[in-house]
């Protein structure tokens, strides 16, 4: 699934154009990347935890980028359970 | 660092700067992730577009020891759920970083690069020996910012000293018994600042034909009558105006006026914000033939949002008439593009002028004809 199929989707769902779901949709996503850039973890209820972790891999090397990390949340896990690899 | 937001408290933050309403943000993100959950299951991997990417990983079986009591067990095979940031993401939220503990430590290492980037792309090559000196690079950047300021600032005080200065003008003319008069007034802020000024200094009859000379050369402006009366106080005066305002037939209720298109404008809402009824967009879209998707508005075009002459309530027949001829170019549009049901269009027509109907008869299609008689009886 990409960002258009998505797009199709959410469309159809709350029947609005899919130029306008787009356009949520980044609106969503920006304010969740500049949540991030604040330094605050995201918490979405059903979904997960969207947060930010130092990437330094030792004590004396500087921290140079922080890395993004997302922990699913436990309904998410449940929710995929029945998933098999192809 | 640990600080953490939940979706609702952002949902807040979007529903500041959007045009969406706020049911809708909540719709939209429900569904969003609801979607990404549904994805994943039945795709194993969902990307979003300079976001990053969900996928679903398969854990096998293993041995591993229970985080607080220490006793071994076994983990079921089970699916696991990754994400990877997409670049975009990475870098935006790297940069964000970076601005904020800089500030206070290397103001003067970040202070450097800057005007050398905006330099680089405004300065021609010939000057590009030079600079490699900071203070020739610097002069450019600094002496252009206060020149600015200072002009804003310059416009800002003409703004209030017009706007003080037309208060004086207007006061004269309550205060002084003997003068009838009818002033011509344009929309204040966009008044030019000279003609104000010029009136202040000249006599009463000078202020009169200053006044209309200014009324003539806005043509765009609306302009609003108000009459003075000299025989009551300052306050029942205005109150009287804007009496004589609402009430006057030759006043529009709605004067004519341009309007740039921003993101989220519709007719519809054009119509509801300038007329206060939704249901008088056609008004709209008659008075612009630019215009032929009524559904479909290109942002950043100008159009002309038309006079309304009566009140909502009570319209005159010429809006009635004007509104009944932008429902039929609905209905042309709508019959031209094979829209489904497009009579709705005229009976929309039919109740504001039926006599648009008796006019345009000969161009209506003998089905949406029928489906028009059925619908009014």
């Amino acid at each position: 699934m990409n960002t258009t199929d998505l797009v199709i989707q959410l469309a159809d769902k709350l029947s609005i154009s899919q130029k306008q779901a787009r356009r949520m949709l980044y609106q969503e996503m920006d304010a969740i990347a500049t949540q991030l850039g604040e330094g605050k973890h995201v918490i979405i209820r059903g979904f997960g935890t969207f947060g930010l972790r130092d990437s330094r891999t030792s004590q004396q090397q500087p921290v140079t980028t922080r890395n993004i990390f997302f922990r699913a949340s436990q309904k998410f896990k449940d929710f995929v359970k029945p998933w098999r690899p192809s | 660092m640990s600080d953490s937001i939940y979706e609702g408290a952002i949902r807040e933050k979007i529903a500041r700067d959007s045009t969406d309403s706020k049911p809708l943000l909540k719709e939209f993100s429900s569904a969003l992730f609801e979607t990404l959950r549904e994805g994943l299951l039945l795709d194993g991997h969902v990307r979003i577009h300079q976001f990053g990417s969900f996928k679903l990983k398969w854990s096998n079986e293993r041995k591993g020891k229970h985080p607080r009591t220490g006793e071994s067990l076994i983990i079921p095979a089970q699916p696991r759920i990754t994400f990877t940031a997409a670049k975009a993401l990475k870098d935006k939220v790297n940069s964000e970083q970076t601005d904020l503990p800089e500030q206070t430590v290397e103001l003067h290492e970040v202070a450097i690069p800057e005007p050398e980037t905006s330099v680089s792309i405004t300065a021609e090559p010939v000057v590009r020996s030079e600079m490699s000196d900071i203070t020739v690079i610097e002069s450019p950047g600094q002496t252009k910012q206060p020149a600015t300021v200072t002009q804003t600032q310059n416009t800002r005080m003409t703004a209030i000293a017009a706007t003080v200065l037309f208060a004086a003008v207007i006061g004269y003319f309550i205060i002084s018994p003997s003068q009838q008069a009818t002033v011509q007034t344009t929309d204040m802020p966009s008044e030019p600042a000279s003609h104000v000024l010029t009136t202040s200094t000249s006599n009463p009859s000078a202020i009169n034909s200053q006044i209309t000379t200014t009324e003539t050369e806005s043509d765009t402006a609306p302009e609003i009558a108000i009459t003075t009366d000299s025989s009551s106080s300052p306050v029942t005066v205005i109150n009287d105006a804007v009496a004589a305002v609402s009430t006057d037939p030759t006043t529009p209720f709605f004067s004519k006026r341009r309007h740039r298109l921003v993101n989220g404008d519709s007719l519809w809402r054009l119509s509801r914000k300038s007329y206060t009824n939704p249901f008088y967009w056609p008004h709209i879209y008659q008075a612009n033939r630019n215009i032929r998707n009524p559904n479909k508005l290109r942002m950043g075009s100008t159009i002309t949002l038309p006079s309304l002459y009566g009140s909502p309530d009570e319209l005159t027949a010429e809006d009635k008439r004007n509104i009944a001829e932008g429902y039929f170019q609905v209905y042309r549009y709508y019959k031209k593009t094979d829209k489904p049901f497009p009579y709705y269009a005229l009976l929309g027509a039919s109740k504001f002028d039926p006599a648009v109907i008796q006019d345009h008869i000969y161009e209506i299609d003998e089905q949406d004809w029928q489906s028009l008689q059925l619908a009014s009886n």
